[in-house]
This record gives structure tokens, sequence and C-alpha cells, in this order.
């Protein structure tokens, strides 16, 4: 990296933070340190709420995935803007009527003090695990693509969000993350205009060849459930995981109370259901442009290069060195089938495009099959060798083909990414940990600098947690799979609970405290015993409270008349 | 609870700073269709 990169990243991220600081400093009531004051503005709201759910792996796995398996992804976000709408029309008024700082109060004011706590222990079991996550994620891509010492990394990205959290909770949160959505946005929008200047073919050649490589299946109309991204998983399991994540966590639910006004909250969560598909489209439109890139400039073998080398290392060497020499020639053969594609467009020749579709896709199994065979001899080779490395095409390409100074960029944006979705979770987390359990069971009654007072503490302490996790998650990969496959477990019957208090108000705190416990009973069963996807669960976990509690509810009300009967006797 | 600020009861029917509620909810949603309905067309143009 040149010096005008390590200025460009260090530049940004030390102009947010040295911002938000200055802009927080000196709360010392609850008010303004857990929900900021009530100061924002739909815009902050909308931005911060995006950059909330916008970590990292965003902008390092989304154009990766785009680059390996095409658009398809984007259905992921179909149902996101009708929860926002649900949300906007159901949630946003009963929390600002109750004036709640975490979402688990409103359990409590609706059921009882155990379905709160209940859900608010989820919520810091699945959120403290997962900020470590957030952290190490990219790190480990930064510092093995960098060379940086992984520790190193990790402590970068952790202290500085552990400095403005601590210091200007919620407000410093939101304002810094308006500023680092500007960059991620800003970074993208270069990258991608770069990107495209570099091809060699125009834009509408460019889908063209997209299309014919199988990147631009973006709708897929399957009803099978085991495909995990259709139209219909998008729409349905995604508006549930939407509404769970937006109206539930407190990481997201924070992020509008802190709007100055219902009316701006609501505009807030409208703003970014208007943008989120766009956005997710655009950023999976980079990685299909960086495949059509590498349609005409030879991409490596396999993307994670340092995991390559260490094959060169091995008696497996020889092996490695013969599939990139077959791998050089099926580019060389691909991208002639590329040109003779490209040309058959631009002569409008129907009979030689079909044909020459045909040919690219025999060029592109062929390559495929190489890189399966690549992946193959790494994990023979190198111990404990992920074979996987979407994940690195997209930092891969940007250190081998931006210009200087665009590096720089491109990194902060990683890093705005990773910073402010962090931020969000620890905010939470302490927030959750000092109203749900320290002031409601353990230290009732103190004033608020007090409560302040031990926020600061809380959201350092989670953040050094989180650091730990992150410094040590190399030694627990298995664990990171099961904090991803937890997060989906959970989210269902933690809707359904709230589902339960915002739209069957008979129903009675027990009897959908028992439901919860059966749902999710259910839901690990389905994971266990089917192939259905994981978008599945949040319907199934969501609509099985809500039907357990309904029966359970009704035979809870005739065992109570039955009981009333015999007393009157 | 918080106690400090109470945001008033008629905050709640109070109306967007542009159009209406229902005509911002109808217009996400026409968006979201159109988007569904650009997608489709993509994924059959390039095919």
């Amino acid at each position: 990296m040149s010096a005008l990169d390590w200025l460009v990243l260090f530049g940004t991220l030390f102009a947010i933070v040295a911002y938000g600081v200055w802009k927080t400093r000196g709360q010392q009531d609850m008010a303004s340190y857990l929900r900021g004051g009530y100061q924002d503005k739909w815009h902050t709201i909308g931005l911060s709420v995006m950059a909330t759910q916008a970590s990292a792996v965003t902008f390092l796995s989304t154009p990766g995935q785009a680059y390996q398996d095409g658009m398809g992804f984007v259905q992921f976000y179909l149902g996101l803007p009708l929860a926002m709408i649900v949300l906007s029309i159901a949630f946003i008024p009963r929390y600002f009527q109750l004036r709640v700082f975490t979402a688990y109060e409103f359990l409590e004011s609706r059921f009882d003090l155990k379905t709160r706590q209940l859900a608010a222990f989820l919520f810091l079991l699945l959120r403290g695990l997962s900020a470590g996550i957030t952290i190490y994620a990219p790190a480990i891509i930064l510092s093995t693509v960098l060379g940086w010492p992984l520790r190193l990394t990790c402590l970068c990205m952790g202290a500085l969000v552990i400095l403005y959290t601590v210091v200007g909770g919620t407000r410093a949160v939101s304002q810094t993350q308006k500023h680092q959505m500007v960059v991620m946005l800003g970074g993208m929008v270069v990258a991608f205009v770069v990107i495209v200047r570099r091809l060699p073919v125009s834009l509408p050649s460019a889908f063209h060849i997209a299309g014919a490589l199988g990147k631009l299946n973006i709708i897929d109309f399957s009803l099978d459930p085991s495909r995990r991204y259709t139209l219909w998983s998008g729409l349905l399991g995604g508006f549930f995981l939407a509404m769970a994540y937006f109206g539930t966590d407190q990481s997201q639910v924070q992020r509008y109370l802190a709007a100055r006004s219902i009316t701006e909250s609501r505009l807030g969560l409208l703003f970014n259901g208007l943008l989120k598909v766009p956005m997710q489209f655009f950023i999976l439109l980079v990685g299909v442009m960086v495949c059509v890139f590498y349609q005409f400039n030879q991409p490596p073998v396999f993307f994670n290069q340092p995991e390559l080398a260490r094959v060169y290392q091995t008696p497996h060497a020889a092996q490695a060195a013969a599939l990139e020499r077959a791998h050089s020639d099926a580019f060389a053969r691909k991208r002639w089938e590329i040109e003779r594609l490209d040309s058959a467009f631009s002569r409008h020749d129907e009979r030689a495009i079909v044909l020459a579709v045909g040919a690219v896709r025999e060029s592109e199994a062929r390559s495929a099959a190489i890189r399966t065979e690549m992946k193959r001899v790494i994990v023979a080779a190198v111990p404990h060798a992920t074979s996987k490395d979407a994940d690195y095409v997209f930092l891969s390409f940007v250190m081998r083909n931006l210009p200087r100074g665009l590096i720089g960029l491109l990194l902060a944006v990683i890093f705005c990414a990773a910073m402010s979705a962090v931020a969000s979770e620890l905010s939470a987390l302490a927030s959750t940990t000092v109203i749900d359990f320290y002031r409601r069971s353990l230290h009732k009654n103190a004033s608020d600098a007090h409560y302040v007072h031990a926020a600061r503490w809380f959201t350092a302490a989670w953040g050094i947690l989180a650091l730990l996790f992150a410094t040590f998650a190399s030694l627990l990969d298995n664990l990171i799979q099961a904090v991803n496959i937890l997060g989906s477990l959970f989210y269902g019957t933690v809707l359904g609970i709230f589902a339960v208090g915002f739209f069957l108000r008979q129903i009675r705190g027990t009897a959908v405290f028992i439901a919860a416990l059966l749902a999710e009973a259910l839901v690990i069963t389905v994971f266990w015993r089917t192939n259905i996807g994981f978008l599945w669960y949040n319907v199934i976990g969501c609509a099985a409270v809500v039907l357990i509690s309904a029966v359970a509810d009704w035979l809870g009300a005739r065992g109570r008349l039955r009981a009333a009967r015999g007393e009157s006797r | 609870m918080a106690s400090d600020l109470d945001p008033a009861r008629s905050e709640l029917q109070a109306a967007p700073p542009f159009w209406t509620w229902k005509g911002l909810y109808c217009l996400l949603a026409g968006v979201l269709l159109a988007e569904i309905v650009l997608f489709t067309v993509l994924t059959f143009v390039y095919r």
C-alpha cells in the first residue's frame, strides 16, 4: 500500500471518530446517552439503521458471492420494505407511547418480567457472540490479504469503536454512522466506475457477458423450500427476518428510538426500506462487473493467495503448478470465446450468439473444474485450510487493480462498515444490560448519572469481550458457524413473542412464555431433522409461538373457568 | 421507562412533512413491485 492509501485510510477513520467524540462529549443523563437525546432526524435514522445492518462482511462477501453464484442473493432483501411498513404502523407508535429504552421493556408492560428477561437474555447471548464475529470476520480477511497481524487488525477496529461508543453512547453511534455510510456508498460507487472504465467492452455488452455466464439470475420462482434464495423465501422468510431484526433486535430498535419524533422515526425506517434493495443490488452488481473484468484479465486460480502459497511449500507443489498452468490455458481459451460472443452481440447475429454462449459456458465449466481441483489440493496439502475463497475476491481485486488512493478509500469502506455495525451492537448490549437487568433487578432507584456511568462500563466490558472473542475466534471455527445458525434459530421465536404482544392482546404472559419454549424446541427439531432453508425458520418460529400461545391461553382460560365454577359450588 | 420527553399523543396522528402516510406506504410497496418486475425482466433478458 502506498503512503497516499495509508493517509486516506487513517484520515477517514480518525476524522469520523474524532467528529463523533467531539460532537457527543459530556452526556450525563440516560435519555442522552441511551436514546441519543431524541435529536436525530429521519435521514440520520435511515443511514444509521442501514449502517448497523451493513457490516464489513457485506462489502467483502457480497461482491464475492455475486462473482461466484450471481445476483440471486438480492431476493433475501425483498421482504424488508414490507416489514418497514408494518413496523412503522404497529411497532414504532407503541415503543414511543411507552417511552422505552429497550424493546424488551414493552414485553414486561404487555406480559411479565420473565418474558421480558427471556427475550433480553436471548438478545445478549446472540448479539454478544456476534459482536466478536463482526470484528473477526473482516479482520481475518484483511490480515490475510494485507499481511497484517490478525490481533493488531482486530485491535485497530475494536479499540476505536470502544472509544467513541463509551464516550458518546448512542448519539455518537448514529453521528459516526451517518458519515461512515456516506464513505461506504461513495467508495462502492467509485469502485464501480473504475471497474466499468477498465472493461474493454461497453456496459450493455458487459451485461450480456454476465448473462451468458449465468450471473444475472436475479429472480428464482422455484417453490422448492430447500433452495435458499427464491422470490418466495425472500418475500415471506425475508419479511419475517426483517420484522424480527428491525422490530425486536435492540441494536436496530435503539437506532430509531433516537429520533426526535415518531414521524422522524417512521420516515427513517421507510428511507431504509426504499434504499436497501437498490443498495444490495448495486453491491452485487459490483461483484458481477468484477467477474466480467476477470473474463478479460486473468484471475488467480484461488483468491486466497497466501493459502495457495503455502501449498508450494508442500509435496503437492508440482500438482498445484500443473493446475495453475491448466487454469491459464483455460482462461486463454475462454477469453477467446468471450471476445467471439461480444462480437456476435455487436453484430446482433442470433445464431452466432447462441453458439458462442454455449462455448463460453463450456469454457467456464472447464475453469470451474480446475478451481475445484485446486481447492481439493489445498485442503489436502495445508492442514485446517479453508477451500472457500469467495470472501477474498473483492479485496484481492481492489489490491491488484485499483489506483493509489482508492485502495485506501476501499479499505476505509470496510473498516467503516465493521466499526458502524460493532458500535451499534455494543451500545445495544450495554443498554439492555443496564435497563433490563441491572436497573430492573439488581440496582433499582439510583440516579441517572449512576446508570450512565454503569452503561459506560458495560459498553467497555462488552467491547473487550468482543475483542477477546475476535482474537481467539480462529481457534473456534465451529463456534462461528454455530453463532450464525443460532441467530436464525432464535429470531422467529422472539418475533412471535412480540407479534402476540402487539396483535393478540387477550393472550397472557404465561401462555406466551410456554409457547416460546415449545416453538424453540420445534425450530431446533426442524433444523436437525430437515433441510429446509434457514429463512423459513423465522416463519415457523413466529407462527408456532402465535398458535401455541393461543391454544395455551384458551386451555388456561378454560382451567380458570372450571376452577371458578368449582369454588362457587 | 424514561420519564423525560413525552411525545404528544397527537404526534401519533401527525402527517409526514410530505404527502400522507398511506401515500408513502403505497409508494414503498410500488417501488418494491417495480424492482421485482425489473429483476424478473433482467433475469429473462440476460439468461
